[in-house]
């Protein structure tokens, strides 16, 4: 290698690895390079020739991480860790809000650029295409996203800085941000977002300090080289004029969001299982009172569910052994009725009381993290021992969100 | 090999030999280890310990540099004695007299019981 190229990669070496702020760095390099030709010129005029006399003088300085990490501990004060600290504060809340703007824009214009591409499709495939509700899946697919962005982006941008305000090398200063930032970042994707996680998106939640692993890794995971323009504007191109083609093609029209539409059916043959309705016109039992899901209906449980009535024309000598019946509604949305197909029997039963007229019941659920939808029944025997639906059954509808580490805890229950 | 290593013996004299240098006149990094050398004979100050050292002085406030233009090349910069250096000086100098002394007063305690034996 040519003298010049020797002190020059020497040179870059030694800047990159000087934890050091900019002007400090810049200095520091500059005084070496004064010292390699100084040292160089004087023993060219004893006879070594260059090169030789270039690469004995880089021998002596060293190593330039070597040299660099003396320079860099040069610079220490006791107050370093502390401003290190701040600066990692800083840096995080930084970096975390710009991340979090970028992450969710990004997100947004996806979804509109899917959103428009299926519609598209649907155009050409018919509407049966990726029919599926994906509420539930995205409800917890996106802020796992931008955590792993967020998390990355913090990762990335904390070690040059902090390894600069506490004047240690990057690699001194690696382990201690990677062990505080996983146990932070787990702690916080786990605990404090809530959302309607599934069992992929609770875990691409857990994997969000692995991201932020990444970013403080990257530069030996992943190449240094930084995509150039085209490589980035070329996808991007492709991208969103695809998505306009793909419409252009389909007609450019896009279609409404439908409504559900429930199938016509008999309720006596839809809700056997939970019983007859005895008259399914006037029904014996007026739900007036309906209040609704009580208790953390957003989190993990129980539900509390209340149901409070009254007796059409008397009659309560009719129907002994009165009970609020909770059955388990179908897996995902409703489509078509609001009771499992499978069900048998109800998961939760308790027998309402009757004061006169009036009659009234609570039960409390446990509710399964899949399901959001309870059938909810008012039921009570004939002479003849037969359990028969006296009121108009109720659909308790609720989401389950909560903290992805609720979600974990509920699905080892 | 020695059993007095020279290079362990520098370790803890660097910054005294750096302010000393310094104490008549403002030099470069590379004239500063010309000048040890010159005076010091077989004392081996390397260029990866001297330019740590500097920067650990000038951070203490004991030295201050400044850049001027080189001759047809880079620019070099200039140390100088501060005030605070000229204290830190006067102190390291105290130390290593005391510690010379001592040493010496035990290396040639044991030459003497030696000899008298």
């Amino acid at each position: 290698m040519p003298d010049q190229d020797l002190t020059t990669t020497y040179l870059q070496r030694l800047h990159e690895a000087l934890s050091l702020s900019d002007s400090e760095r810049t200095s520091a390099v500059e005084e070496i390079h004064a010292h390699v030709e100084l040292a160089a010129d004087e023993m060219m005029e004893r006879g070594t020739p260059r090169d030789a006399a270039v690469r004995q003088v880089l021998e002596r300085l060293g190593a330039p991480d070597r040299l660099a990490r003396h320079i860099t501990a040069a610079h220490r004060r006791p107050s370093d860790l502390l401003t290190a600290a701040g600066v990692a504060f800083r840096v995080t809340a930084a970096t975390g809000f710009k991340a979090f703007v970028v992450a969710w824009a990004g997100i947004i214009v996806i979804a509109i650029a899917l959103g428009l591409a299926v519609a598209g499709v649907r155009r050409l495939a018919g509407p049966r295409f990726l029919e599926n509700d994906w509420t539930p899946v995205l409800d917890g697919l996106m802020p796992a996203a931008v955590g792993a962005i967020v998390a990355y982006g913090i990762g990335r941008a904390l070690i040059g800085p902090i390894a600069i305000a506490a004047h240690r090398s990057r690699s001194d200063v690696r382990a201690p941000i990677l062990v505080i930032g996983i146990a932070v970042s787990l702690v916080v994707s786990l605990t404090a977002i809530e959302a309607r996680w599934s069992v992929l998106t609770a875990l691409a939640m857990a994997s969000v300090p692995g991201w932020f692993a990444l970013g403080v890794l990257r530069p030996r995971l992943l190449p240094s080289a930084s995509l150039s323009g085209r490589q980035v504007a070329i996808p991007m191109l492709v991208f969103f004029v695809a998505m306009p083609l793909l419409l252009f093609a389909a007609g450019g029209q896009t279609t409404s969001g439908g409504s559900i539409e429930y199938e016509a059916s008999d309720p006596n043959v839809a809700y056997a299982a939970v019983g007859r309705f005895v008259d399914i016109e006037h029904p014996p039992i007026t739900i007036v009172e309906s209040p609704g899901s009580g208790g953390p209906a957003n989190g993990p449980g129980p539900i509390r569910i209340e149901r409070s009535g009254r007796m059409v024309g008397g009659g309560a000598e009719e129907w002994t052994d009165l009970r609020l019946e909770i059955w388990q509604g179908p897996v995902g949305e409703l489509n078509g009725s609001a009771l499992d197909p499978s069900a048998t029997a109800p998961i939760v039963t308790a027998p309402m009381a009757v004061n006169g007229a009036r009659v009234s019941g609570t039960v409390e659920v446990m509710p399964d993290p899949a399901r959001s939808f309870h059938y909810v029944a008012v039921t009570g025997l004939t002479p003849d021992g037969e359990r028969v639906q006296l009121a108009w059954p109720g659909i308790e509808h609720w989401q389950w969100r909560g903290t992805a580490l609720q979600f974990f805890e509920a699905l080892i229950r | 090999m020695s059993p007095l290593p020279r290079n362990q013996l520098l370790k803890g004299t660097t910054d005294l030999l750096v302010l000393a240098t310094l104490e008549q006149e403002r030099l470069h990094g590379y004239d500063i280890l010309q000048r040890i050398r010159a005076a010091g004979r077989e004392l081996s100050l390397s260029e990866g310990a001297l330019y740590p050292t500097l920067h650990r002085l000038e951070a203490r406030g004991a030295i201050a540099g400044t850049w001027e233009e080189g001759a047809g090349g880079p620019r070099r910069r200039y140390y100088a004695l501060t005030d605070a250096g000229r204290g830190q000086l006067s102190e390291a100098r105290a130390e290593w007299e005391r510690f010379v002394a001592d040493v010496e007063a035990v290396a040639s305690a044991r030459a003497g019981e030696g000899s008298n034996a």
